[in-house]
């Protein structure tokens, strides 16, 4: 295994006690700074799959390596020092009774000395603006501030990958677009970044790379270009383009020939194009 | 059922409410009402009171939640706070955004029939109007599944049957499909049009306007416990200060022409639905014209 690989599964199945295959020999590399969606229908095994990667399920059969350790070798607590995981409801992680307290949680648990914990604790919530929020209880804020706090919490443990399910879910565009810009910086820093979503615009705007999952397999595995093009496939997934992109499809005959996957990258095409038309006259 | 048929639907007038637990007004100055047939699409950012608008509708509000209130709000003439459950169970049907939320039974006929089960109908009759719910929504080969077996898509649809099979006049949908796959969403989408051509009166929450768009006819936009906006869907997006300021996501054919009229410094029609935009990109870029 190369030295960049994060997670490499190999023939990893899940099946539920109730007999249910979640999982069906589900093999991928996902490799050190990749800003990655994992995306397809309810059901599809997105969150199953994900919560291979941070242990929380282990496979029953095949394997899957996540930081150089097989998860079925390590303990959970292991594998939270390399991979922070983010729950689609916060509710279901958050367990302290101040914000400050939360983000201190998971660097304890990890043993780290008390005055580092505090230098990281409000170096984070400095860093996302929840510093007034400081002694209030968690469940007192709005759920939007409350997956902020969630997300901060797995951040405080500095993990060098981060997998975030649904972190739209329940928070209105501009809101998404806060957290997705979050994720964006945390890559760009070189940590890896998993996030699951069904809203295709943010797949569009930010994955480079798209895991697209369909009856508990790996359906297409593409570059976020490729395979939001790809139209038939998709719906073969359950899954829509962003109406940009369906839109600049419509306008192949006039001479758009790449799709565009955003709004400003639609704009930028059509101003090129027609400089191009009007200087050829 | 009571001389119900000139009556408009839904009718608030200056309606304030704060729960118990909030200390502000969660809704302020609510006026606003419904007419029958009308499909209407109400947006806004998270905490802008749009679930609180839903539940105060369908007379949940004040009925089962602890709070203050002023104001009024009738359904089809009469005032909810004299109405009981029941009577408003068969007036306005309700549909939440986690349809699992909803569900208390094994098969999705019977999770169908649960709330008609409450009128002692006679038998043939629920099994009429379960059958015909579920056709209305396009279940009606799932009747003997168990609900956690299917489609995010599906159990929103089996969920929109339940309300439906009580016959109400009104129906309020809170973000339907905000845990939906996006075929899924269009699967609920599409019942929505088809409920909107039998005459029921449609109200819906919703965050991603792109496909309600091409038959809404009306738009309401909430923040802060208020209502910002109340008109024709394209008239709200004429302006867009005002559009980004109340941070409604337009559909994306709206936010490319909006960028395009700055950009290019041109008058652009704003269009609505993606064969409008097709329609104003071709005529903005005339192609056969310039071909070579």
């Amino acid at each position: 295994m190369s030295s960049d690989v994060v997670v490499e599964a190999k023939n990893l199945s899940h099946v539920y006690s109730n007999g249910i295959v979640a999982l069906n020999n589900i093999n991928i590399t996902i490799r050190r700074g990749e800003f990655v969606a994992l995306i397809g229908h309810n059901g599809s095994g997105k969150t199953t799959l994900a919560k291979h990667i941070n242990g929380l399920l282990k496979p029953t059969s095949g394997q899957i390596i996540v930081h150089r350790m097989d998860t079925r070798e390590v303990s959970v607590a292991d594998l939270a020092k390399k991979v922070g995981y983010v729950f689609q409801n916060p509710d279901h992680q958050l367990c302290m009774k101040t914000v400050w307290e939360e983000l201190a949680f998971g660097p304890r648990n990890l043993g780290t000395p008390e005055d580092e914990v505090k230098q990281v604790v409000d170096e984070i919530l400095r860093l996302f603006g929840l510093e007034r929020y400081r002694d209030v209880h968690p469940f007192l804020l709005s759920r939007a501030d409350r997956l902020r706090v969630a997300l901060c919490s797995v951040l405080t443990m500095r993990p060098e990958t981060l997998v975030v399910d649904e972190p739209t879910t329940g928070q209105d565009m501009r809101q998404s677009y806060e957290v997705m810009e979050i994720l964006k910086k945390l890559n760009k820093e070189g940590r890896t970044v998993v996030f699951i979503t069904h809203n295709m615009r943010l797949v569009a705007e930010y994955a480079e790379r798209c895991i697209i999952m369909k009856d508990g397999k790996v359906f297409m595995d593409k570059p976020t270009r490729e395979a939001l093009t790809d139209f038939e496939k998709l719906r073969q997934a359950q899954l829509k383009p962003p109406q940009v992109t369906i839109l600049s499809a419509r306008l192949a005959n006039i001479g758009f020939h790449e799709p565009a996957l955003s709004v400003n990258e639609f704009v930028e095409n059509v101003k090129a194009f027609l400089n191009n038309k009007y200087k050829s006259l | 059922m009571w001389g119900i048929v000139d009556k408009i639907p839904i009718e608030i007038k200056s309606f304030w409410w704060k729960y118990a637990t909030s200390e502000e007004w969660v809704l302020s100055d609510i006026n606003f009402s419904v007419r029958e047939g009308e499909f209407v699409v109400i947006t806004g950012p998270t905490g802008a009171g749009k679930t609180t608008l839903c539940l105060t509708m369908a007379g949940l509000i004040p009925y089962h939640y602890n709070g203050t209130l002023k104001g009024r709000v009738y359904v089809f003439g009469k005032d909810t706070t004299t109405l009981g459950s029941s009577d408003m169970a068969s007036l306005v049907g309700i549909v939440f955004q986690d349809p699992e939320s909803q569900f208390l039974t094994m098969s999705v006929e019977d999770e169908i029939a649960f709330g008609l089960e409450n009128l002692a109908l006679p038998l043939e009759d629920m099994r009429e109007r379960v059958y015909e719910a579920a056709r209305l929504v396009k279940v009606e080969d799932l009747l003997e599944r168990a609900p956690y077996e299917l489609s995010g898509g599906q159990k929103q649809r089996v969920a929109i049957a339940a309300a439906l099979a009580m016959k109400p006049k009104v129906l309020v949908l809170d973000e339907p499909t905000g845990q939906l796959d996006p075929i899924g969403k269009e699967e609920v989408v599409n019942v929505l049009q088809s409920l909107k051509k039998q005459g029921i009166t449609i109200i819906v929450v919703e965050h991603i306007l792109e496909e309600l768009a091409p038959f809404t006819d009306r738009l309401v936009v909430m923040n802060g416990g208020r209502i910002l906006y109340d008109g024709d869907f394209r008239g709200f997006f004429k302006d867009a200060e005002e559009v980004f300021k109340s941070g409604v996501p337009s559909p994306q054919v709206v936010e490319l022409t909006l960028l395009l009229r700055r950009e290019l410094k041109k008058e652009l029609e704003i269009p609505i639905t993606l064969e409008e935009a097709e329609q104003m990109l071709n005529k903005l870029i005339p192609v056969k014209k310039f071909v070579q």
